[in-house]
């Protein structure tokens, strides 16, 4: 999770939501000003598997004024590769909606 | 242009798109070029029902002729409504209604899309299509 937080908020135009000390290891984000449904088809494309939308919090989306976003789980068999491919990919969608 | 028209110009020019990133990046480019709609139109009323990206819906009829605002905050939704708009805005009722829109396998978006993706395209067809029945004598 270090790791991927590490390489998360170092990409530009990345907002992450949820800082805690003690969570799971959840990236939920937004991308520049892209809807989190358009992140989560071209990951799809590139074969990364990503929840998008509310994850019926709706209230809490109320509360950052925002659609939802975009949420990748990592769990024991994610590498670090896949964590570098993830970051890569992020980088091609921010660059195709410029 | 009639809707047939409208749809073989469409299909002509995704015909240069080899690849789901090119014809992709058209949808995001033809997206950004639409027009977004007065904020009057972006009501809860003129929200599209159980489509997962907001999406607004607007007509109006003039002339025998049926036009659109339609606005979405996802790019790629705008890139769809771009084309829809093109085929079927300033079109009589009876035309929309019983429109084949081919051009939506002809150039790939069924096939490419996911099925949540997919729903909000028919959706959005389903209620251009049904919302003509008000101007229709």
């Amino acid at each position: 999770m270090d790791y991927g937080t590490t390489k998360l908020i170092a990409t530009d135009g990345l907002r992450l939501y949820g800082r805690a000390e003690n969570k799971t290891c959840i990236f939920s984000f937004l991308l520049d000003n892209i809807h989190s449904y358009d992140v989560g088809m071209f990951l799809d494309k590139m074969s990364i598997a990503v929840r998008v939308g509310h994850h019926c919090t709706q209230p809490l989306w109320d509360h950052y004024k925002v659609e939802g976003s975009v949420r990748a789980s990592l769990a024991f068999y994610n590498t670090f590769e896949e964590i570098d491919y993830f970051c890569e990919a992020l980088k091609k969608i921010q660059k195709m909606f410029k | 242009m009639n809707i047939q028209e409208a749809q073989e110009e469409i299909i002509n020019e995704f015909k240069n798109f080899d690849n789901w990133m090119d014809r992709d990046n058209e949808l995001i480019k033809l997206g950004k070029e639409l027009p977004p709609i007065d904020s009057k139109y972006k009501t809860e009323d003129n929200l599209i029902k159980a489509c997962q990206v907001k999406t607004w819906f607007h007509s109006t009829f003039k002339d025998g002729k049926v036009f659109y605002d339609i606005d979405s905050s996802s790019t790629i939704i705008r890139g769809i409504i771009a084309l829809l708009i093109k085929v079927l805005s300033g079109q009589k009722p009876a035309d929309i209604k019983n429109a084949d829109l081919y051009f939506i396998d002809k150039i790939g978006l069924r096939e490419d899309f996911s099925p949540i993706r997919a729903n909000s395209l028919w959706k959005l067809v389903n209620k251009i299509k049904s919302d003509v029945a008000k101007y229709e004598q």
